[in-house]
């Protein structure tokens, strides 16, 4: 029986000239206790399908040329939404159809407590219930929501919730009208795994018990494989394909959801590697980053005396190490040649801790552990990923070990040199030898420089090149390499998407010939399918540069193709490392089992279903 | 392995959709940040007007010599031609007239703007230093000697401005010429557009005149305090710590100096200076920058792209000035704007008050005049009143339009009007 029926829907959105055109024509039907996925890549039209059908676009910037969304009532009438009154659409929101959003830290007010508002909501669609009666239905909803001690909570404000626990208090504001239909826009995409299963889970079994409709859209098609009975698939304002989720996600027919689904990252083929000759040429390779930057240390006249001896020093552990490897020779794992050779880097026990501040005189009453006693080591031609959910410390450790951040205690060394100590001057030079590319395509190029000074500007302060024409050759090589068009030197990074400007940060990163970059989440804010391209490109430059990586992920697809070792973090400290194959397969920490298990597969969804 | 899946995916044919724009905008012409900034700035109604009277009172001020002049500005005697005007001009004039020429010449000339602006700000400073030494106009202006020959029949050509009187001329051979309304004088010839005032100067000279000293103190007060406010903010945003504790303490004691007390103050030690008063303005005022740029940077400090400049090993002048200050350059500007304004009024209070320039023209020392005469001479009051009103107006109006022009939420609402 059809709930939600949406005909040949049209959603011309303008920008204030132009109009275009957001929605074009998709049809599609919601059945009652029918969970529709809606899924597609960003810009695709599938949150303005649902914000129409909200009649939430804002006013005077939209228009719906054609189509209607007809919301069937379970006596047979229908109501049409599509320009009705907004007397109307007050009603049905909140009361017939509930809408939860994607960013639980901004979709609740801070300065309201969560039960007054859910009591606003329901007092308005429920007149008929007195005070008492709604103060019992909202401590049901937050039990139904699994919300710890939901008598309690309904006093807390939104900023004493955890996203999880928003999200759930969102679900329950959703659900406490008991509407016909429930619209999920990315509702677990801002939170971890582990939470996001919970979610998903508890979605899932209201939507079953409660028999409602549910309007999922994600852009993730392992939580379609886990949530969905019906999926459509959009791609530019259309529904290109539509069908039972079984169907389509194991013989979709239309070429855009076979590539959709080619491009997840465990899909991805793995390129070939050079895997016998491994332990010497990656060895020869950390070997001649610490010969370049013995180098780097003697040109560098200003480090002084010290400099000198201890690029003698990294010099020597380089020739050391290209014995090392011989000795080893071919057959040695990578594994064990790396702790031989000594790594290109690596950290002892780093640990890095905030201090926290109280009162008048700022005194520390207590230490944020962010990274506490961490020891890691990457080698040259290796992907190392550090995996870890939000909070965890990843990203501090990885600012710590390029000494953005000052590390408490502990020591990083590069290419056998410690570094930990060292002062901003003396770290200049050797900034050269570790790049970093960071999560936010949109926060990474200064927006107020064109391409080509961003790319030439290290080169001089460097030294790397003689004039600024063969800077701008080696920029522009670079591009290409990068699989960017030459002319992009002259743009200003915000003419470029999100894959495109991580492609050039990734650039940036290239241009002063680091022998280690690290990775801060670069693909997390991308497109599936240009993630994969990323991804890709990465692989390629490892594997030909014998750069060394250290690759900081949630995402356990990215970290099976990319990452030949990989290291679990939880709460400050790495629980399990390991080779990437070994950890996926055989986890023996129980944070790893469980954080595996959350991760939302489409291979493992669709063999159970 | 298919190719095709890993690019973004090329536009196709069909329909205007979003990457299809989105195309066609990374196909645009790149355009760098100013430029966008500058169209969308003039693109507004509001910045259009405001900068229009600005623009007039630029031309006024730089041209004043020739715009009001009791010497004529071409004038033959007794058989022998000259240009009293011109040979009349004050160094501060030929600084005017150079800073014009300049600032045509380098708009027009491609390069990068800072560059142009230091280009600028060098030629300026050579052109007065030369003028200072070099320039040395009669020190005694007698400025009845020209109406004194052409009533003795001597002149044979004369070429006058178009207002015949300079700001300081008394118009003493006329006798008691007083104050008198707008064209209301006594039928010897004389008219005076805007009347005249207590000593019977031409109140439309002295405006004209007086229009560089409220474009003057505005901008070089306003730059003063740009750049101290720049510098101390920016070194607090980015070290924090204790740098940014003392930065605070420092701005807090500037906040707590009254800005008109130190000007009488210093008024009352060291005599009347216009340089003076600016430098006051400048150093009392550069707090409220200091304290945007120390926002901004902090904001920016922990952008991505300037820790990649930081890895990248940049020294930190170029992260500082190169890759924080043009991001945070923007809500700098629009305050900036509100400055001008606000040193235009301190100057105007200054001089309504007594304290300002004894014998130099400004419009706020008009306004005294306007109040200490026994009547009340609506057009002394008037003029000088509505110029201030519609000079302060228009630096709100620009610096309102600016902060639209660089906010790009506010740009996309101003394109829908």
């Amino acid at each position: 029986m059809k709930l939600l029926e949406i005909d040949g829907l049209v959603t011309e959105l303008s920008d204030g000239r132009d109009w275009l055109r957001a929605v074009a024509g998709v049809s599609l039907a919601v059945r009652r206790g029918e969970t529709y996925c809606l899924v597609g890549e960003s810009g695709s039209g599938k949150s303005v399908t649902a914000l129409s059908v909200m009649g939430l676009l804002p006013a005077g910037r939209h228009r719906h040329p054609a189509g209607s969304i007809r919301l069937h009532d379970a006596d047979g009438t229908a109501t049409e939404l599509l320009g009705a009154p907004e007397a109307t659409l007050a009603q049905v929101r909140g009361g017939r159809i509930g809408m939860i959003f994607q960013e639980p830290m901004t979709s609740l007010n801070p300065v309201l407590t969560i039960g007054e508002q859910l009591d606003e909501a329901l007092a308005l669609h429920q007149p008929e219930l007195d005070a008492e009666a709604r103060a019992a239905r909202i401590v049901a909803a937050l039990e139904e929501v699994r919300m710890p001690d939901p008598a309690s909570r309904v006093r807390e404000y939104p900023h004493r919730l955890s996203g999880g626990q928003r999200q759930r208090v969102m679900i329950a504001m959703a659900l406490v009208c008991e509407p016909a239909l429930l619209i999920a826009d990315e509702p677990t995409t801002a939170l971890d795994v582990t939470v996001q299963a919970g979610i998903l889970g508890l979605m899932r079994e209201l939507q079953q018990r409660r028999g409602m409709g549910m309007l999922f859209i994600t852009h993730d098609l392992g939580v379609v494989a886990q949530i969905a009975d019906t999926v459509g698939v959009m791609r530019r304002g259309e529904l290109v394909e539509n069908g039972p989720v079984a169907e389509v996600l194991r013989r979709p027919r239309h070429p855009y959801t076979q590539s959709l689904i080619a491009a997840l990252p465990e899909r991805l083929e793995r390129p070939g590697r050079p895997r016998v000759e491994w332990g010497r040429s990656a060895a020869v390779a950390s070997a001649s980053a610490a010969l370049d930057l013995a180098n780097t240390g003697r040109t560098s006249g200003g480090a002084g005396a010290t400099a000198a001896a201890e690029a003698a020093s990294a010099s020597a552990v380089a020739r050391a190490a290209v014995a090392s490897a011989d000795r080893a020779g071919g057959a040695a794992s990578p594994a064990g040649s790396h702790a031989a050779s000594g790594a290109l880097v690596e950290i002892r026990d780093l640990a890095v801790h905030f201090p926290v501040r109280r009162g008048l005189l700022r005194r520390v009453v207590d230490h944020v552990r962010a990274v506490d006693g961490v020891s890691l080591e990457v080698g040259a031609g290796e992907v190392v990923a550090l995996v870890g959910e939000s909070g965890c410390g990843k990203t501090t450790l990885g600012r710590a070990l390029l000494r953005l951040i000052e590390p408490t205690a502990g020591s990083i060394r590069l290419a056998g040199r410690d570094i930990t100590r060292l002062q901003r001057q003396a770290m200049r030079p050797l900034r050269r030898a570790m790049q970093v590319v960071f999560q936010d395509p949109g926060s990474s190029l200064n927006p107020r420089l064109p391409i080509v000074t961003t790319l030439t500007e290290p080169m001089r302060v460097h030294g790397i090149g003689a004039d600024d024409a063969e800077r701008r050759r080696r920029a522009a090589e670079l591009l290409e390499r990068v699989e960017m068009p030459a002319d992009s030197l002259w743009r200003y990074p915000h003419e470029f998407s999100g894959g495109q400007r991580q492609r050039l940060a990734i650039a940036r990163a290239l241009v002063l010939e680091p022998r280690f970059v690290l990775c801060d989440e670069i693909t997390s804010a991308l497109d599936v399918s240009v993630q994969a391209g990323i991804l890709r490109l990465l692989r390629r430059l490892v594997d030909e540069e014998g750069l060394g990586m250290l690759f900081i992920t949630h995402n356990m697809g990215v970290v099976e193709f990319l990452a030949d070792r990989m290291a679990v973090m939880h709460q400050g400290r790495v629980v399990e490392s390991g080779p990437t194959a070994e950890v996926l397969r055989t986890p023996r920490d129980p944070y790893t089992r469980t954080l595996l298990a959350a991760v939302p597969r489409l291979d493992g969804a669709l063999a159970q279903g | 392995m298919t190719d095709a899946v890993v690019r973004d995916y090329p536009p196709a044919g069909a329909g205007p959709t979003p990457q299809s724009a989105a195309e066609a905008m990374a196909q645009a012409r790149a355009r760098a940040w100013s430029r966008q900034v500058l169209l969308a700035l003039v693109r507004r109604t509001g910045a259009r007007l405001g900068l229009a009277w600005i623009a007039v009172l630029v031309l006024v001020a730089t041209f004043a010599p020739f715009i009001a002049n009791s010497h004529p500005l071409y004038l033959v005697v007794d058989g022998v031609a000259g240009s009293p005007a011109l040979a009349h001009l004050e160094p501060v004039d030929l600084v005017w007239l150079a800073g014009f020429a300049l600032a045509v010449v380098l708009g027009l000339a491609p390069g990068r703007l800072w560059l142009r602006v230091a280009a600028w700000l060098g030629g300026v400073g050579l052109v007065a230093i030369l003028a200072y030494a070099f320039v040395a106009p009669p020190v005694l202006t007698i400025y009845e000697q020209y109406r004194e020959l052409e009533a003795e029949g001597r002149v044979e050509r004369i070429v006058r401005a178009p207002i015949p009187y300079s700001a300081k001329d008394y118009l003493r051979d006329y006798g008691d010429t007083g104050i008198e309304a707008p064209l209301a004088a006594a039928g010897d010839g004389r008219r005076h557009w805007l009347g005249t005032e207590d000593n019977g100067a031409d109140v439309a000279a002295r405006m004209i005149h007086a229009a560089r000293i409220a474009l003057g103190i505005g901008f070089i007060a306003t730059g003063i305090a740009l750049v101290i406010g720049t510098l101390i903010g920016g070194l607090m945003g980015y070290f924090s710590g204790v740098v940014d504790i003392i930065g605070m303490r420092l701005v807090e004691i500037f906040e707590a100096i009254p800005t008109l007390f130190l000007l009488l103050t210093f008024v009352a030690f060291f005599g009347r200076s216009i340089y003076m008063m600016m430098i006051i303005i400048g150093i009392t005022s550069w707090s409220g920058y200091a304290r945007y740029v120390r926002a901004e940077f902090l904001k920016l400090r922990e952008q991505d792209f300037v820790q990649a400049a930081v890895a990248c090993g940049l020294p930190l002048p170029s992260i500082l000035f190169r890759h924080m200050l043009p991001n945070g350059l923007a809500p700098l500007l629009v305050a900036a704007s509100f400055g001008v304004a606000s040193a235009i009024l301190a100057e105007a209070t200054l001089s309504f008050l007594g304290l300002g320039l004894v014998d130099d023209p400004s419009w706020g020392q008009m306004l005294n005049q306007a109040v200490q005469s026994s009547t009340f001479n609506w057009w002394l009051a008037v003029f000088p009143g509505g110029a201030i009103f519609l000079t302060v107006f228009a630096y709100n109006l620009v610096g309102e339009a600016l902060r639209d022009a660089v906010d790009p939420h506010t740009q996309k609402a101003g394109a829908a009007r």
